[in-house]
């Protein structure tokens, strides 16, 4: 913020105001910014040097793609075998290594290895291949629906040859492990905007219900942020433990996504076993599907714990990276469809 | 990947998709995930797509802040 900014003596202000509560409280306070976009914006606005001692902000708990299970890596490059075959990923993924140290960037330049910036950019890439197009599904709430809303277009386009190798995960259920681990002592968290312009605040609820420790959804703004830290250190226990989430300008709050920006086949999500592993949701390339076909499809093949990762690897069946086989999608193949 | 980026309409084209500025910076997104997306309108653009539309009466608190700071938007470019 500019030194004659009046955000700036806004954020002055709140920051007395956090010093003043810190000096209260008598004791550290542990708040997670949980995600990565956070963190920059956190350094980039020196907030760690202007908080007090006793307030300290830990990043975590990792981004979707550096979680990435080697397993995946693998599997993805061990896909590149068939000749004909195009893998299509965020470039993010590029070096996230497999077991052996391999990483995807070591097939660039063999042509069949697609860089994109939006997953609207697959049904086009898929129509002028000449053989399978597999995505590399990997990201938070925020980019499922996005890939979901991509195979669905190219499902409407008659498009038989795009493929999802999902590896997609959710944010409550790491918040969850990381409360239950004794280690990490996280008093509060400051949670991202955009994960809650689809998700809203309803999943973050058990953060109230568990032991009353706070959350703040906060845009990614110093001063949100700033707000989003206050908000968590005026929370005292014996006030009964959770104070309403901010509605940071980034994050719309209490009446979000759900049925309105989620295509309807990610509209109903199945919680399951095994937290921060792959994916609950899964859509998946069933062929020429129909929309509603793939609907059918998309919520038959949700993994619900093992096999956790799924690809498809024809019309009808996926790969059950856990078992290496084949396995028949329970919608069964989807009836072909002439381009 | 995990950016979210707010960008204003600037006309929708057809096909569910619209043409957005920030700045210097215009592109084509899609707004099939949100509803109603009409030129003027600020949308959370992450990775091409719109996945929420920033209502100002929905962004009470920070205007409420802004007001407080002695910020008074004119308009919706302010925000």
């Amino acid at each position: 913020l500019s030194p004659e900014s009046p955000e700036r003596a806004l954020a002055a202000s709140r920051l007395q105001e956090i010093r003043r509560l810190a000096e209260s409280l008598g004791r550290e306070v542990r708040i997670m910014e949980v995600c990565g976009t956070h963190t920059v914006s956190i350094r980039q606005a020196g907030l760690r040097s202007l908080l007090p001692q006793n307030v300290r902000l830990l990043s975590g708990p990792g981004c979707p793609v550096c979680v990435t299970p080697a397993g995946y890596i693998d599997l993805a490059l061990s896909l590149l075998d068939r000749p004909d075959l195009v893998l299509a990923t965020f470039g993010d993924m590029l070096k996230v290594p497999g077991a052996s140290g391999v990483s995807l960037a070591s097939r660039l330049g063999s042509g069949r290895l697609r860089i994109l910036y939006s997953p609207a950019e697959l049904p086009e890439l898929a129509r002028t291949a000449s053989g399978p197009v597999v995505f590399l599904g990997v990201g938070f709430e925020t980019t499922a629906p996005t890939v979901a809303s991509a195979f669905l277009q190219a499902a409407r386009q008659g498009i038989d040859n795009l493929y999802l190798f999902a590896a997609f995960k959710t944010v409550p259920p790491a918040l969850r492990a990381l409360l239950a681990d004794p280690e990490s002592r996280l008093d509060a968290f400051l949670l991202p905007g955009h994960v809650s312009a689809i998700l809203g605040l309803e999943p973050y609820r058990f953060l109230e219900q568990s032991d009353g420790r706070p959350g703040a959804v906060t845009g990614f703004e110093p001063l949100d942020l700033v707000e989003g830290i206050l908000c968590c250190a005026s929370w005292q226990p014996a006030r009964g433990g959770w104070r309403t989430p901010m509605r940071a300008w980034c994050a719309p709050g209490a009446t979000p996504g759900p049925g309105r920006s989620w295509p309807s086949c990610w509209s109903r999500r199945t919680p399951c076993g095994g937290d921060w592993a792959p994916s609950r949701a899964a859509a998946c390339g069933c062929g020429s599907a129909t929309e509603a076909r793939t609907r059918r499809c998309a919520s038959a093949c949700r993994p619900c714990g093992t096999p956790s990762l799924q690809v498809a690897v024809a019309p009808g069946f996926f790969w059950d990276a856990w078992n290496r086989r084949p396995v028949p999608c329970l919608a069964g193949p989807a009836p072909r469809k002439a381009r | 990947m995990c950016l979210a980026i707010p960008m204003r309409v600037e006309r929708l084209l057809p096909e569910g998709k619209a043409l957005v500025r920030q700045d210097e910076l215009e592109t084509v997104v899609d707004v099939s995930l949100v509803q109603d997306a009409q030129p003027g309108d600020y949308l959370i653009i992450h990775a091409g797509y719109a996945i929420e539309i920033l209502d100002p009466a929905e962004a009470g608190e920070r205007l409420k802040l802004l007001a407080e700071a002695g910020i008074r938007p004119a308009s919706s470019e302010s925000l």
